[in-house]
C-alpha cells in the first residue's frame, strides 16, 4: 500500500494541487496531511476546500491551533491586521467561511493510523508538542525523549520545512518537508510517498514537485494578503537567511 | 456544492480588485476538462448557450477610449446591431458611459456603424475608426452554487486576424454578474489557473487577439514617448516630449491624407504646432542647429496641412452660416465650387508632399533625436531636471502671455490678438508637454488657458474667413455675380463681423479667469523652490 504525507501547505493553493496529482500519478492509495494547512499563503479557502473534497485526512497544526484561538469578531481581527505577530491569523481568520472554519475544528491533535499492519503515528512538530522540530540531525536518545513509551513503526511530522527520512532506533521518523513554503532553499515542494510493505517494513522517498511560485505570489499582492513575503514561496528561503 | 464565501481581502473595506479574470483555451478538451473539475469543486455549470457573433472593435486613432480603460464594441448578431461599451472594470457598463457629457458621441448611431466602412462615429470630437474585426462563435455558460447563479464563463472562438494565420483560438472569460461575489470570483480563478492548469490571458478578447495578430494595443505609446518624469534631466525630457508628438504626427498623418475626416488633418497639424513649440522652447537641450533645422521642416509639413485645415474650417463656418440666413438666400454656387476647387488643390500638395521622401525623411530625423543619447552636462553643474526646469519655463512663457494679454485694448487690431492667440497656445503647450511633472494645480490652469486660446481662435477664424469671403467675391464681382449672390456674401460677412465682435467682448472675461486660475495655481503651488533660471 502506498500511502502520500504532507505537510505545511500553509494556504499555497497551486503547490497542494500539483502535489495532491503527484500523489495521484504516483499511485498514492491514500493522503495524510500533517498539519498547517493554512496561514501564511493566499489561498486558504481554496486549500480547505480542496482537502474537504478529496477527503485528505488531516490534523491540526499549530498555525490552525493558534488561528482557532484568535477571538471570533470580524472587528477585533482587523485590528489585529495592523500587528506584524498576528496580521497573517488574522487575515486567514477573517478570510476563511463558517464551512472551512468548522473543518479546522474538527480536526484532531495527532493520528493513530495502521497502514498494511504497520503503525503510523502522526504529528505535526513532535509527539511532545505541535512546535517541537524533529531534523534530520535527530539521534536515537533524543527520539526516545520526544516518544515516551510509544514505539510506532513510522513516525510522520512536519513544522520544521526540512523534509528527510531516517530510520531511528527501530522507527522510521519521516518529515514530509512542506508542500506550500519550503525553507531548505529549495523553491519546490516537498511530499513524502510511504510503501508499506507488511509488518513493520516501510519504504520510504522524499518527492520534490516545481508549481508556479510566481502565481502564489501575485495573488498575495492582488489579494493584498496579510502573508509571508512573496520572494520566499520564489526562492525557498526564509528572507532572514539573506 | 460550493458556499459563498466570504470576502478574503478584509483589508480592501470593500473595494476588492477585479475578480473577474481571462484564460487562453488549448481546444475543446480543455473546455471539457475546465467544466469537469469545476463541477468537482462544487460549480455547477448549466446548458451552453451558442452564438455567432461580429463584433468591431472601435478607437479613436490615438486609442483615447483605451487609455481610459475603456472598450467600444459594434456587436452584430444574436440580438441585431448593438453598441456595447466595456467599463474600465471590464464589465458591460450599466451605469457610465465613456460619452457622459460629450457632445460628439452624439453622432453615434449603430445604424448607421453598420453601413459606414471607414469612420464609425465620434468621440470627444475624435472620429472612431475600426480597430479590429472579429467573427465570434460565443458559448456561455451559468455556473450555480447554492446561493443561485455564481458566475459565467464565455468562451470566444476566434480565427486569429493576419494572413497566414491558420486555425481558431479561444479565450475564456470569467464574468461574475453586477453586484457579484468577488471572493467566489477569485475561487474561480484560483480553480481554473492552478486546477484546471489555463495559462491566463493577457488581456480582454481584443488584447488576446491584437497579440494573436502582432499588432499593437490602441494607446499604447512607444517605449521612447513614455511620461516625463520630474527626475529625468532636461535633455532626456525633451527627447520624451519630442518622441511623443512625433508618434502622435506619424499615427495622423495616413488618416489625413485618405481624407476620412477633417479631425485628423486638424490633429495632424496640431501635431507639426507642438513639435515646432517643443523644438523652440526645449532647443538648448536638443542641440539648438538640429531644433532650428527640424522646426523649418515641419513649418513646412504645417503649412501643407494648414492649407487643407484653414479650408475645411471656413467651409465648415459657411454651411452653419448658410443655415442662418435669410429665407431665399443661399451659398453662391461659384463661391462654393471655388473653394471646394482651392480645398481639392491644397489636399493634392497635401498628399504628394506628406507621400514624398522629404517629408519621411522628416519623421527619420524626428525619430533619430528622440532616441539620440543625452548629452552629459558640464561639471561640475549636473544637468538640470525637468522638475527644476519646468516651472520656470512655464513662468517665462505665462509672463509673455499675461503681459501681451493686459496690453489689450477694445481698440487693439485683430492682429494683436492674433499674436496674443499665439502666446497662449505656447503657454498650453509647455503646461501640457510638462503636466505630469507640474502637479495637479495644472488641471483647472490648462482649462483658463485652453478656454482662452479657443475664444481667441474663434475670433481670428472669424477675421480670416471674413477676409478670405472678400477676396472671393472680388473675384466672383470680377466675373458679374448676381446680385443675390452678392447680397448673400454681404449677409454672411456681417454675420462674420458679429461673430468675430462676440469672440472679442468674451476675451476679457476668459481673461480674468485665467488671471485668477494662474494665481490659483501659483498659491498652490507657494512653498515649492524654483530655481531661478533654467541651466
Amino acid at each position: 500500500m502506498r500511502v502520500a504525507f504532507l505537510s505545511d501547505v500553509h494556504a499555497n493553493f497551486p503547490a497542494l494541487w500539483r502535489a495532491l496529482e503527484g500523489a495521484r500519478r504516483h499511485g498514492a492509495d491514500a493522503v495524510v496531511c500533517a498539519g498547517d494547512l493554512v496561514g501564511f499563503g493566499p489561498h486558504p479557502v481554496e486549500v480547505v476546500r480542496l482537502l474537504i473534497e478529496r477527503r485528505v485526512r488531516c490534523i491540526r497544526g499549530n498555525v490552525e491551533r493558534k488561528l482557532l484561538g484568535l477571538p471570533s469578531s470580524p472587528k477585533r481581527l482587523k485590528k489585529r491586521l495592523d500587528k506584524k505577530s498576528s496580521a497573517a491569523l488574522a487575515w486567514t481568520a477573517l478570510a476563511l467561511g463558517e464551512e472551512e472554519r468548522r473543518f479546522l475544528e474538527s480536526l484532531p491533535e495527532r493520528l493513530d493510523l495502521t497502514f498494511g499492519g504497520c503503525s503510523v503515528l502522526v504529528v505535526h512538530g513532535s509527539p511532545l508538542s505541535d512546535t517541537d522540530y524533529v531534523y534530520p540531525s535527530l539521534t536515537r536518545r533524543a527520539l526516545e525523549a520526544k516518544l515516551g513509551p510509544l514505539r510506532p513503526g513510522v513516525l510522520v511530522c512536519g513544522h520544521s520545512h526540512v523534509p528527510f527520512t531516517r530510520r531511528v532506533g527501530g522507527v522510521r521518523v519521516v518529515n514530509c518537508g512542506s508542500v506550500g513554503k519550503p525553507v531548505d532553499g529549495d523553491p519546490r515542494g516537498a511530499y513524502a510517498l510511504v510503501d508499506f510493505l507488511g509488518g513493520r517494513a516501510a519504504k520510504t522517498r522524499i518527492v520534490r514537485f516545481a508549481y508556479p511560485a510566481e502565481s502564489v505570489a501575485r495573488d498575495i499582492a492582488e489579494r493584498r494578503a496579510a502573508a509571508a513575503p512573496p520572494e520566499e514561496f520564489l526562492s525557498g528561503r526564509k528572507q532572514s537567511d539573506g | 456544492m460550493a458556499e459563498p464565501l466570504p470576502d478574503p481581502d478584509p483589508n480592501s473595506g470593500g473595494s476588492a480588485p477585479p475578480a473577474d479574470a481571462a484564460f487562453l483555451l488549448r481546444g475543446e478538451p480543455s473546455w471539457d476538462r475546465a467544466l469537469r473539475e469545476l463541477k468537482s469543486a462544487g460549480y455547477l455549470p448549466g446548458p451552453a448557450a451558442e452564438t455567432r457573433l461580429d463584433l468591431l472593435f472601435l478607437d479613436t486613432v490615438e486609442g483615447r477610449l483605451a487609455r481610459a480603460g475603456w472598450r467600444l464594441v459594434l456587436c452584430t448578431g444574436g440580438r441585431g446591431v448593438e453598441v456595447r461599451t466595456l467599463d474600465p472594470s471590464g464589465s458591460e457598463s450599466g451605469t457610465g458611459s465613456p460619452f457622459d457629457g460629450d457632445p460628439g458621441a452624439a453622432a453615434f448611431d449603430a445604424r448607421a456603424l453598420s453601413h459606414a466602412p471607414e469612420i464609425l462615429g465620434r468621440a470627444a470630437k475624435k472620429p472612431l475608426v475600426r480597430i479590429l474585426r472579429l467573427k465570434v462563435l460565443r458559448r456561455e455558460v451559468a455556473l450555480q452554487s447554492p446561493a443561485g447563479p455564481v458566475a459565467a464563463l464565455v468562451v470566444d472562438r476566434f480565427s486569429p486576424p493576419g494572413p497566414g494565420r491558420r486555425g481558431t483560438r479561444a479565450h475564456l472569460s470569467l464574468r461574475l454578474p453586477p453586484g457579484g461575489d468577488a471572493a467566489t470570483g477569485r475561487h474561480l480563478r484560483v480553480l481554473l489557473r492552478d486546477r484546471v492548469g489555463l495559462p491566463e490571458a493577457p488581456g480582454d478578447l481584443l488584447t488576446t487577439a491584437l497579440r494573436l495578430a502582432g499588432r499593437p494595443e490602441p494607446g499604447v505609446l512607444p517605449p521612447l514617448a513614455c511620461p516625463v518624469r520630474s527626475e529625468d534631466p532636461m535633455g532626456l525630457a525633451a527627447r520624451k516630449i519630442v518622441a511623443l508628438q512625433a508618434h502622435r504626427l506619424d499615427l495622423q498623418v495616413p488618416w489625413a491624407l485618405r481624407d476620412l475626416h477633417p479631425e485628423f488633418v486638424h490633429d495632424a497639424r496640431v501635431a507639426t504646432r507642438r513639435l515646432r513649440t517643443a523644438l523652440r522652447l526645449l532647443a538648448p537641450a536638443l542641440g539648438p542647429r538640429r531644433a532650428e533645422s527640424l522646426r523649418r521642416e515641419l513649418a513646412w509639413a504645417g503649412g501643407l496641412l494648414g492649407a487643407v485645415r484653414d479650408l475645411d474650417v471656413f467651409l465648415e463656418e459657411l454651411w452653419g452660416m448658410e443655415r442662418r440666413l435669410p429665407e431665399g438666400m443661399r451659398l453662391p454656387p461659384a463661391l462654393v465650387e471655388r473653394l471646394v476647387r482651392d480645398r481639392s488643390e491644397a489636399l493634392e500638395a497635401l498628399v504628394s508632399g506628406l507621400s514624398g521622401r522629404r517629408f519621411a525623411a522628416l519623421l527619420d530625423r524626428l525619430g533619430r533625436l528622440a532616441a539620440s543619447p543625452v548629452p552629459k552636462g558640464t561639471r561640475p553643474a549636473p544637468p538640470p531636471t525637468a522638475g527644476e526646469a519646468a516651472p520656470v519655463l512655464l513662468l517665462r512663457a505665462e509672463k509673455r502671455a499675461r503681459k501681451a494679454g493686459r496690453a489689450v485694448e477694445p481698440a487693439s487690431p485683430p492682429e494683436a490678438l492674433h499674436r496674443l492667440r499665439i502666446l497662449f497656445k505656447r503657454l498650453r503647450y509647455t503646461g501640457e508637454f510638462f503636466e505630469d511633472v507640474l502637479g495637479e494645480a495644472m488641471g483647472p490652469y490648462l482649462q483658463a488657458v485652453v478656454a482662452l486660446q479657443d475664444t481667441l481662435g474663434a475670433h481670428q477664424d472669424a477675421i480670416v474667413g471674413a477676409r478670405r469671403l472678400v477676396e472671393a467675391s472680388e473675384a466672383l464681382a470680377g466675373v458679374g455675380a448676381a446680385s443675390a449672390d452678392l447680397l448673400a456674401v454681404g449677409a454672411l460677412l456681417q454675420q462674420f463681423a458679429a461673430s468675430a465682435g462676440e469672440r472679442r467682448a468674451a476675451f476679457s472675461s476668459k481673461f480674468a479667469a485665467f488671471e485668477k486660475a494662474s494665481r490659483r495655481r501659483r498659491g498652490r503651488t507657494k512653498g515649492e523652490t524654483f530655481p531661478r533660471t533654467p541651466a
